[in-house]
């Protein structure tokens, strides 16, 4: 755990994988059928939610999104959407603008039910007082006609919600556009899912000079020419995504395609029928042939063509190399992470997995997506809003809930190429893995029994459905998504790959099941580090291309790091951790302790983490400390006197940086928390987490690492109070002794005395003297227990609090924990 | 593995990390050492060979070992700590001391030595060697002090 300031010449070891390669398969593609629906759908949402972040509405997230009602069968119909309505408000809003009626007026003519009628029912039934709020609010904060397509938009709800279903419009009111026209017939029309609403290029080319939505669509036309799918693929596609921006532009929404009134719009229904795998499983009967590992592939071949083509400076092709690489472990994390979801869900609900009622919801795996999580989000908000359903717990998980999507947006914008790909990564998950979605289903469910126990697991699913359904809606998300090559890549059926490195790249892949998935991450990930594979080879023929080397790479490194410095907030402790923590092989043991401690790093202050970051600090999480610094592992600890024992039996480790006489760096520092450390006792490696939290070992590492920047010790006072501290403890041990030898019978000055001796044992490396170990341990101790633990058993780190509070209150009086020392 | 040195000796001494010693064969000593491993009760058992520096620097706190017996170190620890303590407080930190007002009244005593109490633990002192180099610092500090007299820091 001690800094060694002066290794100077420890070799480093790089992570690269030492496994051959198994080389993929890629006979297996998705079938047609498969790939139009996920074409379909990508390109639907992605109209759908094509608005700026500051556009979307996240605040839909923590309100009722979807109003349901339970039928006889025991299925849910969905009756309206308020987040749906808010979309189509915000597409409909020039339309409706351009019209001078007011709507409200029409509504108010309507047999079915005006203002007051909505207002007495709004006592009792949350759903019209959900309503009823909006209209306020949309009082509140809108004005003129934007005002009027908004009570347009809530009254259309209404009537849909309490009414027949049918919409009514006015006969003054004249669409804007003529393909929607053509579908009303009449002073009242009805929206039938079947009516489906089109609209032409040229007139999306036309809308987007003004509408951001329209301009997406349009570019999205464009790339679509640039691809080199077959011609009538493209029309399909074409249409398909028309019709998507259509259905957004003329009001038409899932919601009504997912009514089970017999109108159902069977274009976009795929019918899939559950098959029991096992008695916990079931899959939906969709075969897709296309594995991760697939994907993967043309995602490298496809950033390798675009870098190669694109870029002209070999800077920025090195630079977008790099993203590239991080992108594609971001993805094979992500599809990991989604995996490992998938498997909790799994166990938590083996209960539910065997009821009757999943298997309907599997029936219909056309609701399975977005409408049902996002129904189940709405079960949630409305027992937020009912105070006796629901505790207090429940009401602060959504509401994190609800600000975990509000920051998705910006979060997905100012996240790392790896962290963006590991966002992909599961979205690509949910599409080659459609039992991904057995966890909107199953929290329907237990949203519905009101339950304590279903709310609170119910709550955990939404947490993570309701951010996926999130960052899937947006913006920037879906573009890379609907609009990327490698998703276009990843839907396509050939796998043949025409690039001159075809012979290095794997020649096969094992069928994709998405068990195997831990295989096939490792093939991907180990075509990221490792030697003599396709990926390692591509990578240095990129160079040899780009003719550059280590300093282009470092200046890219530069321009990143200062990129990183420019943010604030969680996108900044996001990427900063992203930068320090060195990657290890997903394959390894330590992938998920790697896994785990990133997180605690991300809940350092962003304070502590940019100075670190200025610094390149470096954090490890391998298997072993061997994996990092060989040289390291093998030495005697550090510390003088240690003698013959190896610092590779340490929990963890901080190596600082080494500067040179005029104080420039030359070697980073480093911190390491390995996930197995040597054990003297059974003479073997043994889990590191044997006997310490390792979280509190991470902060206690970086609490090294601070203080051999900031060199808190330096402070004025700081060692004096120390030892006075540590002293105390000295003296009152003497003073007991003294005590105990004039009074050999006082049972009570022997057991003190016993006591504080045990206490001394306990603090005995905050209490070392030498070389400043003691004051540097207590200290970044006191630094690691303030944020939630240093790693010691609790009874150590009570003892520490107590006997150097007098230290620790000096050093926060002051600021002392991140101030910079005068050295 | 590194020879151990009189310092080395003192360090472990001082740390609590010398847990016992015992006479072997040919009058050497035993050592039962714990390494400083946070967390961890990690030991190790050295032999100083008769004649070593380390051997030396033991037996000049210990005294002469008793063949077979098993010395209990941690009165010697303490002691040693104790001697040692003001090592700990090097120049700047004591000057840190005097600026924050960390000491309530410095002692001359009787051999010389100089005693600083501290001001926020009654009764709580350090003793510096006269000779030693924070000794001569107190004495310029503070001018002449005589035996046996007293300088209230802080009224």
């Amino acid at each position: 755990m001690a800094p060694e300031a002066n290794e100077n010449s420890a070799e480093k070891t790089a992570l690269e994988g030492a496994g051959n390669e198994k080389h993929a398969d890629k006979e297996n593609s998705l079938g047609d059928r498969q790939a139009q629906q996920l074409w379909e759908k990508a390109d639907a949402e992605s109209s759908k939610y094509d608005k700026t972040p500051s556009q979307l509405d996240m605040k839909a997230v923590s309100e009722p999104l979807l109003l349901f009602d339970k039928t006889q069968s025991g299925s849910h119909k969905i009756l309206a959407s308020s987040a749906d309505s808010k979309t189509q408000n915000s597409g409909n809003r020039n339309k409706i603008s351009e019209n001078s009626s007011s709507p409200r007026n029409a509504y108010e003519k309507s047999p079915l039910i005006g203002e007051e009628e909505l207002k007495r029912m709004a006592g009792n039934d949350m759903t019209a007082a959900g309503y009823l709020r909006e209209l306020n609010e949309a009082k509140q904060l809108l004005e003129g006609k934007a005002l009027e397509a908004r009570e347009k938009q809530i009254w259309q709800l209404v009537q849909k919600t309490y009414g027949s279903g049918h919409e009514l419009r006015t006969a003054n009111e004249t669409p804007p556009i003529k393909e929607e026209s053509a579908n009303y017939s009449g002073q009242s029309e009805t929206f039938r899912s079947t009516d489906k609403p089109q609209i032409n290029t040229a007139e999306i080319k036309a809308l987007a000079e003004n509408d951001e939505t329209a301009r997406s669509v349009a570019e999205m036309l464009d790339s679509l020419e640039t691809t080199g799918l077959q011609q009538d693929e493209k029309q399909r596609l074409r249409e398909t995504i028309k019709a998507g921006f259509a259905d957004v532009r003329l009001g038409h929404n899932d919601t009504e395609s997912s009514e089970p009134d017999g109108n159902d719009d069977k274009q976009n229904v795929h019918e899939l029928h559950p098959e029991k795998i096992n008695d916990h499983t079931f899959a939906l009967g969709l075969e897709f042939n296309a594995s991760p590992a697939d994907a993967i592939h043309r995602f490298g071949q496809a950033a390798f063509s675009r870098a190669a083509e694109a870029l002209t400076d070999p800077a920025q092709q090195l630079a977008f190399w790099q993203a590239q690489q991080d992108k594609l472990l971001g993805i094979a994390e992500g599809l990991n992470q989604a995996k490992e979801s998938l498997k909790e869900v799994f166990k938590s609900t083996g209960h539910f997995v065997q009821s009757g009622e999943l298997c309907e919801f599997l029936a219909k795996p056309n609701a399975i997506n977005e409408p049902l999580a996002r129904a189940a989000g709405a079960a949630l908000a409305a027992m937020e809003a009912d105070p006796q359903a629901i505790n207090k717990a429940v009401l602060a998980g959504l509401q994190s809930a609800g600000v975990m999507a509000m920051t998705s947006s910006e979060k997905y914008s100012a996240m790392s190429p790896r962290e963006q790909g590991r966002v992909i990564g599961e979205a690509m998950f949910s599409f080659i893995n459609p039992e991904g979605s057995l966890e909107a289903p199953q929290l329907l469910n237990q949203a519905t029994k009101h339950s304590d126990e279903a709310i609170q697991a119910a709550l955990q699913a939404t947490m993570k459905s309701v951010a996926a359904e999130e960052i899937k809606g947006n913006l920037q998300l879906l573009r890379d998504l609907a609009t990327s090559p490698e998703l276009k890549e990843f839907f396509r059926d050939s796998l043949k790959v025409q690039a001159a490195d075809l012979r290095l790249m794997p020649a096969g892949v094992p069928p994709a099941m998405y068990l195997e998935l831990e295989q096939q991450l490792y093939l991907m990930n180990k075509a990221g580090g490792g030697e003599g594979n396709w990926w390692n080879k591509t990578y240095q023929k990129f160079r040899e291309l780009a003719g550059q080397a280590e300093k282009s790479a470092s200046k890219s490194a530069d321009d990143s790091l200062e990129s990183i410095l420019t943010l604030n907030g969680e996108a900044f402790i996001a990427r900063a951790v992203d930068k320090m923590v060195q990657p290890i092989d997903s394959s390894s043991p330590a992938f998920s302790h790697w896994q785990k401690m990133k997180e605690v790093l991300k809940t350092i202050p962003e304070e502590d983490l940019r100075t670190l970051l200025k610094r390149n600090w470096e954090f490890h999480f391998p298997q072993r400390l061997e994996d990092v610094d060989l040289k390291l592992a093998k030495s005697s600890l550090n510390l003088e006197g240690a003698h013959g024992k190896r610092n590779e039996i340490l929990a963890g480790i901080t190596k600082a940086e080494n500067l040179d006489k005029g104080g420039r760096p030359q070697e980073v520092g480093k911190s390491v928390v390995p996930f197995e450390r040597w054990s003297v006792e059974s003479n073997s490696f043994i889990a590191n987490s044997d006997g310490y939290d390792l979280a509190g070992v991470t902060r206690h590492e970086v609490g090294q690492a601070l203080n051999s920047i900031h060199h808190w010790y330096c402070r004025p006072g700081v060692v004096q109070i120390y030892r006075d501290c540590a002293d105390s403890l000295r003296q009152e041990i003497e003073q007991l002794q003294e005590l105990v030898r004039k009074c050999p019978d006082s049972i009570a000055a022997k057991k003190t005395l016993f006591m504080s001796i045990k206490e001394r044992q306990t603090l005995i490396w905050h209490l070392e003297p030498k070389s400043g170990y003691g004051i540097e341990q207590t200290l970044t101790d006191l630094y690691a227990t303030s944020l939630g633990g240093c790693g010691l058993p609790k009874q150590a780190q009570t003892l520490l609090e107590e006997r150097f509070a007098a230290l620790k209150e000096h050093m926060n009086k002051s600021n002392w924990f991140r101030e910079m020392g005068d050295d | 593995m590194n020879e151990w040195t009189t310092e080395d000796v003192e360090d472990a001494l001082c740390g609590h990390r010398m847990i016992s010693a015992q006479l072997i064969g040919f009058g050497d000593i035993e050592v039962e050492y714990q390494h400083v491993v946070p967390g961890q009760d990690v030991r190790s058992k050295f032999v100083f060979k008769r004649g070593s520096e380390a051997f030396d620097t033991l037996t000049h706190y210990t005294g002469e070992l008793v063949p077979g017996q098993l010395l209990d170190l941690s009165m010697i620890c303490q002691a040693a700590e104790k001697a040692n303590r003001w090592k700990g407080y090097d120049l700047p930190c004591l000057q840190d001391g005097f600026e924050m007002g960390f000491y309530k009244s410095i002692e001359r005593l009787e051999n010389g030595d100089m005693r600083l109490y501290r001001a926020n633990v009654p009764g709580s002192y350090t003793d510096f060697p006269s000779t030693s180099e924070q000794g001569k610092f107190l004495l310029e500090k503070f001018g002449p002090i005589e035996p046996g007299k007293k300088v209230e820091l802080i009224s």
